[in-house]
């Protein structure tokens, strides 16, 4: 009996072994491939946000405002931002900051 | 007989069974052999799991060997991830004129490919036979159209690249790194190594619209008052983050140049200035703390002069009452009351609180940059002049702590330009509760009132409280009239947690500008060259900039 049950135990560590090791084999694998695609991934993107930032810096904007919006953007006086707040059914709408006092 | 002899057949069958113990060793023997192979394979099935498990482990971080790569430079980003600094590979074209098969023709290209380049020098350096560079970082479009030339002359060099999306922006923060991938100044100097050995970026406290308007309001200050520099902090008052340092003049990072003139100094962190009447703020919050005056406290015959070793210490307003509290003396800035009250306040005391608060000595901060305050030996009359800040030198930085640890109930704070979680940062009280209480309502007072020194800040809706301070630039060691003004701002009032520090370096007076109040009341310029005439202005119209952003974003 003991025989029967440790040749049993081999051939399952065997089976086990050899699952594992090709399981193992597979995913270190998949692994690699989507470490190298992500690596791609995230160099592109930094390019591209790099792009982006440099686009989109302030100066940029600003140059943009002034060829092309200079009527349409213009600041906004703080005390007439107002600030929305959801208390349960209820909507409060508030002022962002309250008028100088002095 | 033949019985027995059977029987004694049998016995020794049985003698042959008998020795049947013999082969149940051998059976022992085999079960340990089975065993072995069990014992191996278990190994061999052990070592693939753990193998599993370490796959299984990838991606969390620490297991990744940190190894410094002489070639890499990981990034820097602002507080939303704005890229601030990023290394490229980029590529430069070069020729080998001993490649040249046909100079004309690829002079012909080449123009139509570079137009604006000097073709003369290029010629010359075609004719000769050493290598030489054509164009440096040159852009992907630009590239292609030379490969396809096809000529083998043309030879690519793939470089790496530190690139600065925002140009001089950060230029005195991110500072610059050499030929060799080192950084020399900067945060680039101060975390070279942690630039080379992480592969996550840096991350700073610092917002780029907020810097990028706080320069063009500084740019603005050298149109209106013809300064010879500038410097702007703004910084979290509870925490420290530095959320804009800006110094003028500042350089472009991109163009790598090798900068000398002292002029591009660091004026916030390295420049040690006197800064004038922003003293007297200190000087009074020693006195609240000591619990040696109240705000209330009525100093009589303050008097216009006095002598100290036989140096005259004088009122820069004759029109000052004699009579004033404490209170009074802060918002008219009166220099005899400041040093009524450093008087009271005493030596040891005065000089035990400045240290607390980080002025006099080196502080630690984030760049290489940094400037250590002026030694000095104290008496009674480095007493008196201190106490409004006469003869008492420290960086812009160093002052801001202080204000920011006054106004923001006490608590000490180190200033930072590197983004930390919030749960890493510990508060700890080194003022008593009533400093900040009591010192706030009278900053607001000096921008709030007719009497104030700051009244061209007092921007409807920002609640700005601050003080000014004018002082004379020291030269070679010596007083010139030239002029260091200094505007520290506070603000909101009601819930204090942003500080401005404005630096104006050599303002001149501008007689033909139009100055308005928040009243709408118009004033022209004069030959005032006061904080109150100059950075006052500045500030606030950088606030009014600002505020939109600090009030919804943070």
């Amino acid at each position: 009996m003991k025989r029967i049950a440790l040749i049993i135990s081999i051939i399952i560590l065997i089976l086990a072994t050899t699952f594992t090791k090709n399981s193992t084999k597979k995913i270190g694998k998949e692994i690699f491939n989507l470490r190298e695609d992500i690596r791609i991934l995230t160099d592109q993107y930094e390019l591209v946000l790099l792009d982006y930032n440099f686009l989109s810096s302030p100066k940029k904007l600003h140059e943009y405002q002034k060829n092309f919006f200079e009527n349409e953007l213009i600041p906004i006086d703080i005390q007439n931002v107002n600030q929305i707040e959801f208390n349960d059914e209820e909507v409060v709408i508030k002022k962002l900051v309250e008028s100088s006092e002095n | 007989m033949g019985k027995n002899n059977n029987t004694n057949l049998i016995l020794e069958d049985y003698e042959i069974q008998f020795s049947y113990k013999k082969s149940k060793s051998n059976l022992n023997i085999s079960f340990n052999r089975v065993a072995f192979i069990f014992f191996v394979f278990l190994i061999v099935s052990l070592i693939f799991s753990s193998k599993a498990i370490y796959l299984g482990s990838f991606g969390k971080e620490g297991n990744k060997p940190h190894i410094i790569k002489s070639d890499y430079r990981s990034s820097i980003i602002d507080r939303d991830r704005n890229i601030l600094a990023k290394t490229v590979i980029t590529t430069n074209v070069g020729i080998n004129p001993n490649l040249v098969i046909n100079k004309k023709k690829l002079l012909i290209n080449l123009k139509l490919i570079f137009p604006n380049k000097d073709y003369k020098k290029i010629e010359k350096k075609l004719n000769g036979e050493k290598f030489f560079y054509l164009q440096k970082r040159i852009s992907q479009n630009k590239f292609e159209e030379l490969i396809l030339l096809g000529d083998k002359s043309i030879i690519p060099e793939e470089k790496i690249s530190r690139i600065y999306p925002q140009g001089s922006l950060f230029s005195h923060i991110i500072g610059q790194i050499d030929n060799d991938n080192n950084g020399i100044s900067g945060i680039e100097k101060f975390y070279d190594y942690e630039l080379r050995k992480n592969d996550e970026p840096i991350q700073l406290t610092v917002d780029t619209d907020i810097q990028y308007l706080i320069r063009e309001g500084l740019i603005k200050s050298k149109e209106i008052f013809n300064n010879l520099g500038s410097a702007a902090l703004l910084m979290n008052i509870n925490t420290g983050e530095v959320i804009s340092l800006v110094s003028l003049p500042d350089f472009d990072l991109n163009k790598r140049e090798t900068i000398d003139d002292l002029n591009y100094t660091n004026k916030v962190t390295k420049g040690v200035y006197e800064l004038g009447s922003v003293f007297k703020t200190l000087t009074l919050a020693a006195a609240f703390e000591n619990n040696i005056v109240e705000p209330e406290t009525f100093f009589e015959k303050l008097g216009k002069k006095i002598y100290c070793a036989g140096n005259v210490i004088s009122e820069y307003d004759n029109k000052l009452p004699a009579n004033l509290t404490a209170e009074q003396i802060l918002v008219r800035s009166s220099n005899i009351g400041s040093v009524r009250i450093a008087q009271k306040v005493g030596l040891e005391k005065y000089k035990s609180f400045l240290n607390k608060l980080g002025i006099l000595n080196k502080i630690e901060f984030d760049l290489e940059e940094v400037g250590q305050p002026l030694n000095f030996r104290w008496g009674k009359c480095k007493l008196a002049t201190s106490s409004f800040g006469h003869g008492i030198a420290t960086t812009p930085l160093q002052l801001a702590k202080a204000y920011s640890i006054i106004s923001n109930g006490g608590y000490e704070i180190n200033p930072s330009l590197i983004k930390k979680e919030k749960k890493n940062i510990q508060k700890k009280k080194i003022l008593k509760n009533n400093v900040s209480k009591k010192i706030n309502p009278i900053l607001r007072k000096v921008v709030s009132t007719k009497e104030g020194t700051a009244s061209f800040a007092n921007i409807s809706g920002y609640e700005i409280a601050g003080k000014t301070g004018t002082a004379d630039k020291v030269k070679n060691g010596i007083y010139t009239k030239d002029k260091i003004n200094t505007f520290v701002s506070i603000f909101p009032f009601s819930n204090p947690k942003f500080i401005l520090l404005v630096l104006l370096d050599e303002p001149k007076p501008n007689k033909e500008y139009t100055y308005t109040l928040s009243s709408g009341q118009k004033y022209k310029g004069n030959w005032r060259n006061t904080a109150g005439w100059t950075t006052v202005l500045i500030s606030g119209q950088i606030i009014k900039n600002i505020g939109p952003i600090l009030a919804t974003k943070y």
